[in-house]
Formats: C-alpha cells, structure tokens, sequence
C-alpha cells in the first residue's frame, strides 16, 4: 500500500476507533456515577425503623398525641394511650404527610379493635412495629397491644 | 481529502478527549474524597430524628448535638406543621444545601439559625422547638468528640 493510502486507512480506523470508544467511555462514566451515588446513598442511608421509631415516638409519649394526660395533676404518662384520643381526628393533628412518599403509620389496638391511619396510607406496611400498651377508657386502665403499620414510600 | 492535516485534527481530538475525561474523573475524585455533602446530610438527618423525638416528649427539654459544627450554619423553620432543617456551609450555593423536612405535631412550630456554633442546641419550650448555640452553661460537662 502507497502511504496516501495507508493516512487515509488509519484516519479511517481511528475514527470507528473513536466512535466505539466515545460509546464505552459514556458507559463507564455513567457507571462510575452510578456507583458513586450509591456509595454516597449506603454513606447517609438512615435505617427505616430507626426514622420511624423517631416519627412514631411522639405517639405514646405526648399528651398533644395519643398519651393519656391527668387532668388534675398535667401529668402525661407515657405508654398509656387515651381511648378519647385514638381518633383520626387526633392522630391528623399529631402527624400528617405530603404524600406517600413519607413514612405514613396505620395504629391498631388489637383488643379494642380500632385502628386510625395517617392521611397517605394505604395498608402497604412494609414491616409493624409492636408495643404493649396501656390504655385509659375514663374509668380504668386495660392491657391491649398496638401495633403500628409503616409504610415507606409508594 | 487531506488525510495528514485529518490526522492531525484526530490527535488533537483525542488528546481533548483524554485530558477532559482525566480532568473529569479528578474533579470528581476530589469532590468525592471531599465528603462535604455526606456530612451535611448526615447532620441534617441527625436533627430531623433529635427534633422528631424532642417534639414527643412531654415537658420542656433542651438537647446538645454531640458534634462540632463550627463549620456549619444550620437554619430551621415552620409552617403549616412542616418542620424543615436546613444545613450548609459558606459559600454554598442553593443546590449544594441539605434541606430535611418533616411533620412537626399540629401546632407546634420550629425556629432557628445558627453559624460557626461549636455547640448546638435544641430545645423545647411547650409547643415551640427551638434550634441554637448551646449557652455555656449548657456546654460545661460535655465534652466534644
């Protein structure tokens, strides 16, 4: 081969050359940032029981919630859920959501079988957390399980 | 065709393209190796879940971040039992601060802002929390990381 001809073969072969590298070389940078953000996402992931037992802690331990409070003495106690405040109404004041995406709780008292659910949820738990509650009718305490349905973005 | 000057054009053109993917994969090395971001988002999710719990418990109650976030400026607000920390460092452009929001109960509000504090505080005062530089009364006895 001529050295015109043989210019013209290599411009030739570096440009398909390019062309399948141009094609690789985005594929390796969207799977360097790929796994960056992921990396970035395991470093700041907070584990989902953990932010729900923080959102959820307000329920049984403040009177502005679900916590039965002594009218006498202010008194709040904690774990002790008054009946008159197991509502919708109630639970709407103490914890509402923006959208499904948000952690959303459904609360059932087993033994009273009554349930209230945040404004986005959709009976889509993705695990329950279980505590032993006490709970004040007006005139008595009782026993009962509560459990709480969380849903994590749907 | 000249094919000498098409050869030397591809050089310059891979050349360009080998120092910009190198420039591209320090920048990004370097921003990474930075962590800034990582920290503030860290920080932000560490006040969400303190002011989520401090906002369920009954009676007043002041808190202090057990880090020192003298290099931070933190700023909290409200509305509509909206609870929102936002955190940031100088210089910081809009995209680059960490915001965390969260329901606050009913009526309850958040407040505060605070820069270079050493020490950070959260409190609560009936249904208002509160974020600011620790007092130095509230610092005696802690000791920093």
């Amino acid at each position: 081969m001529n050295k015109k001809g043989e210019s013209a073969f290599d411009v030739a072969r570096k440009s398909i050359y390019w062309m399948i590298a141009g094609v690789v070389i985005t594929m390796i940078a969207l799977a360097v940032g790929g796994i960056m953000a992921g990396y970035l996402n395991s470093l700041t992931s907070v584990p989902p029981k953990l932010q729900a037992e923080a959102l959820a802690y307000r329920f049984l331990h403040s009177a502005d919630c679900l916590a039965y409070q002594d009218a006498e003495t202010g008194r709040v106690y904690s774990n002790v859920i008054d009946a008159n405040k197991f509502t919708g109404e109630q639970f709407s004041s103490c914890y509402t959501t923006e959208s499904r995406k948000e952690i959303n709780f459904g609360l059932t008292l087993k033994n009273a079988a009554k349930t209230i659910v945040t404004n986005n949820y959709f009976k889509t738990d993705r695990f329950n957390v279980t505590r032993t509650v006490l709970v004040w009718d007006g005139t008595q305490f009782t026993k009962d399980t509560l459990e709480m349905g969380v849903q994590e973005k749907i | 065709m000249n094919t000498k000057g098409a050869s030397i054009v591809m050089m310059i053109f891979e050349l360009v393209v080998v120092l910009g993917i190198s420039a591209l994969l320090v920048f990004a090395a370097k921003d990474f190796a930075q962590s800034e971001r990582v920290h503030k988002t860290i920080i932000a999710q560490d006040l969400e879940m303190m002011l989520s719990i401090l906002s369920g418990i009954s009676g007043d109650a002041v808190i202090a971040y057990p880090q020192n976030l003298s290099a931070y400026t933190i700023a909290a607000s409200s509305e509509a039992s909206r609870g929102q920390v936002i955190v940031f460092t100088e210089g910081d452009a809009e995209a680059q601060r960490i915001a965390q929001e969260f329901p606050l109960p009913g009526d309850y509000t958040l407040d505060g802002f605070v820069e270079s504090a050493e020490r950070l505080c959260l409190a609560k005062n009936g249904k208002s929390l509160f974020v600011r530089a620790c007092t130095a009364e509230e610092r005696l006895g802690v000791e920093l990381p």
